[in-house]
């Protein structure tokens, strides 16, 4: 073990502090054996000189950490100092204190170390303290944090020393980026209208040393430019000495509270501009708002209306609807298109329809009501006068419709007369017409060889003519008993029926004509007279209606449409013009002169017959082509 | 063949008709007495000898009605339906002329009793045909009831 170096000549002032510190003041060897002890060290680590001395400072340190002792030692070999290195040491009753520890190589007078000196401070209440002040500041922290306003903390020069997440969102910069930097570098606030810039909050705190609040209409643009509405305040941050540490600046964003104000104010105006009344009442039925609505249907201004009973509108008759409607709205319910009757300021009585919906306050609690009346007085009006004409419509279509029957029958009965008088006239008209034709030929046979030539031939134009006469009264008798009588309907073979027509007729005959046709021909549904007085008298229009001196040929085909059947009977004749086609069918309606002798009769039978049959009967031709004359009939199954 | 005499009634409305069947009967030769009743009643009358007609003699009771249905007073479908109700004379052979072919009317002259239903033919050739066939198969041919007992007067 290596002798203690004497003392320098101070050493007796030396003692003297060494002896006084508060601080442990222990000298150890290379060895780490303790060589010198002073009180402050017995009295932090409890061993007294007597039996720290000579001992190992190994006694003092925690087993877990045994290994910071050759550490030091190699550490102090090499001749470094440590200093204020904290660690744990332990006490002679075991307890555990917190120290820092300065350690210095000891040299003798060569310059060789020999040993090491340790100061050692017990700091444990400064650690507590420190640990104190930590978790308040931490907890400090965590609250500016978890606000939902944004806060933003600066030294007494304006410069950033805190932000918590609202106020970066807000201002789109981070705590670590805005630190350091001055207010108005991260908060940049301008007058919402003016866009002026507003003064830095920071700096008027600073000046007046008292809290501002911030202007309205104030804009904060953000790191990107977006823009919001802001309310703030800031406020000086005093330390004990009553100087100014900081500001702290505490600011919302307003946009949705803007956009609450501007949804407000529109329905402030939409109520004030509507129509119809919007007016609110307590639970008591006195009248809190009255709109330019209300003013107009009821006549009272609002001054004269609000803090006035509802009951003032309603008649004296009716105040118990009051009573329902208030026992309605306390249960929460809301009441729609009631159509009931107000009375006006001037006495006038006045249809409306009112809808009333209770009014809560922030608790739900019903505090009142809103309602919404219209005037519907003219509505009303209308509607009975609507009522009204669509009665008196009703009637009078009733009174029609009576009308109509009673003439339909007294028609039915004039058409069912006029037809039994034409069949019964026609009839009749045969008899003095074949009379006068037999009376003729009596005169031409028994006095026929009397009469001059001249007058042989006027009596054979009378005949002629009377010939003509029964022609068309024959005519005229089928027409209107195809018009009348009943016509049942059967399966046709229409080749027999022409056939049939042809056999009887030399005219439809060879050398006379020439008729073909295209087998099969479809079986139809009709009246086989009907059908053979409509095919006789087109065959006969198809021969009549030639050139002079042209031989007639007819085509017959049948084609099936659908459910029907379509027979065509097509020639080489002189044709109809479009022009004439209209009229064709026309009861008496003749084309031609006395080069083609007719009565007009013959195609308007042909229609009557096939309209009797459910068919019907079209041209189609073209002057000098040749016409085509189509039937269309039910197809026989 | 010899002509048997008879007697025709004819019931008959129309003077035209009348001349253009007596016409007829002239053209065809037939030499039986024909006469006339100028509506249905006047026919009942002769057929029952009533009035004026009592004298059989001048009147006798025929052998054969030639029977127009379109008649004044009592029609031919009247008359056809009393003489098919009388025993004097329901088995007098009866030929209804009419100007119609309606297949209804045709029926119920039938069914009323009708021994022919012949259509009026139209010209005068064709009513000296007719009368022509009449004559030989009615009044030549065909076996005539021999007239009832007329009443006794």
């Amino acid at each position: 073990m290596a002798a203690f170096s004497p003392p320098a000549p101070s050493y007796q002032l030396l003692a003297a502090i060494v002896d006084s510190s508060d601080d442990a003041i222990v000298s150890k060897d290379l060895n780490g054996i303790v060589t010198s002890w002073n009180p402050a060290a017995e009295r932090i680590f409890g061993y007294s000189a007597q039996e720290a001395l000579g001992q190992s400072i190994l006694m003092l340190i925690p087993e877990d950490r045994q290994e910071e002792e050759p550490k030091i030692l190699d550490r102090i070999r090499r001749g470094e100092r440590i200093d204020h290195f904290e660690t744990v040491r332990r006490k002679k009753d075991g307890q555990l204190i917190h120290v820092s520890v300065t350690i210095s190589p000891i040299r003798d007078d060569c310059g060789n170390i020999i040993g090491a000196s340790k100061i050692a401070r017990d700091i444990s209440l400064q650690l507590k303290l420190l640990h104190q002040l930590r978790g308040s500041e931490e907890r400090f922290r965590k609250t500016l944090s978890s606000i939902g306003d944004a806060v933003i903390a600066t030294d007494r020069h304006g410069k950033i020393t805190f932000m918590n997440a609202v106020a970066e969102s807000l201002t789109g910069w981070t705590e670590s980026a805005a630190k350091g930097r001055a207010l108005p570098a991260v908060f940049k606030i301008v007058h919402e209208f003016t866009r002026n810039p507003v003064e830095d909050p920071v700096a008027q705190v600073l000046r007046r040393k008292e809290v501002v609040g911030l202007a309205n209409h104030t804009l904060l643009i953000a790191r990107d430019g977006t823009e919001r509405p802001i309310d703030d305040s800031a406020a000086p941050i005093a330390e004990t000495n009553e100087e100014i540490a900081g500001v702290v600046l505490v600011f919302r964003d307003v946009t949705e509270r803007r956009a609450a104000e501007i949804v407000t104010q529109r329905l402030a105006a939409i109520v004030h501009s509507s129509e119809d009344a919007i007016i609110s009442k307590d639970l008591n039925s006195i009248i809190t708002n009255w709109n330019e609505g209300a003013h107009r249907i009821f006549g009272y201004t609002s001054e004269e209306m609000i803090g006035k009973s509802i009951l003032t509108l309603i008649p004296p008759n009716l105040h118990d609807e009051e009573t329902q409607i208030i026992s309605r709205l306390k249960r929460g319910e809301r009441i729609e298109h009631f159509e009931t009757i107000r009375r006006a300021k001037d006495g006038r009585l006045l249809e409306i329809s009112l809808s009333i919906s209770p009014i809560r306050n922030e608790e739900g609690v019903v505090i009142g009501a809103s309602k919404i009346a219209r005037d519907i007085t003219e509505r009303k009006q209308t509607e009975r006068q609507l009522t009204l004409a669509k009665a008196e419509l009703q009637t009078y279509a009733e009174q029609l419709e009576k009308k109509v029957k009673e003439r339909t029958v007294v028609l039915q009965q004039t058409v069912a007369e006029l037809e039994a008088f034409s069949y019964t006239l026609t009839h009749d008209l045969r008899a003095p017409v074949r009379a006068i034709q037999s009376f003729l030929q009596i005169l031409l046979e028994d006095h026929g060889s009397e009469l001059k030539d001249n007058a042989l031939v006027l009596v054979n134009k009378v005949i002629g003519s009377t010939q003509r006469m029964d022609r068309m009264i024959l005519d005229l008798l089928t027409f209107t008993r195809l018009s009348h009588e009943a016509m049942p309907l059967e399966a046709i073979e229409v080749e027999n029926i022409i056939r049939d027509i042809i056999h009887y007729r030399p005219e439809f005959q060879p050398p006379n004509a020439k008729i073909d046709f295209v087998l099969p021909l479809c079986r139809v549904m009709g009246n086989e007279a009907a059908f053979k007085q409509c095919l006789t008298n087109l065959l006969d229009n198809a021969v009549k209606f030639v050139r002079a001196g042209e031989i007639p040929q007819i085509k017959i085909y049948s084609r099936s449409i659908g459910s029907t059947v379509l027979i065509c009977i097509e020639d080489n004749g002189i044709g109809i013009s479009s022009g004439d086609q209209a009229q064709l069918f026309r009861m008496f309606s003749r084309l031609h002169g006395n080069q083609y002798p007719g009565n007009g009769i013959g195609l308007a039978l042909v229609r009557k017959a096939v309209e009797r049959m459910g068919g019907s009967v079209g041209v189609e031709s073209e002057a000098g082509k040749g016409s085509r004359f189509r039937l269309q009939l039910s197809k026989a199954l | 063949m010899t002509q048997k005499n008879h007697c025709i009634l004819l019931a008959e409305d129309d003077e035209n008709d009348v001349i253009f069947l007596k016409r007829a009967f002239v053209k065809a030769e037939v030499n039986d007495a024909l006469h006339l009743a100028p509506d249905g009643q006047i026919a009942i009358d002769y057929l029952s000898g009533a009035g004026q007609f009592a004298d059989r003699n001048t009147f006798p009771f025929p052998s054969l009605l030639l029977l127009d249905l379109k008649m004044p007073r009592k029609s031919g479908m009247d008359v056809l339906r009393w003489i098919r109700a009388q025993p004097t004379c329901q088995i007098l052979p009866v030929i209804v002329f009419s100007s119609s072919v309606a297949p209804q009317e045709v029926s119920a002259a039938y069914e009323a009793g009708a021994n022919a239903f012949v259509t009026k033919p139209a010209g005068i050739p064709e009513r000296t045909e007719l009368v022509r066939l009449i004559k030989g198969f009615w009044l030549t041919f065909t076996q005539l009831p021999y007239p009832a007992p007329m009443r006794a007067t």
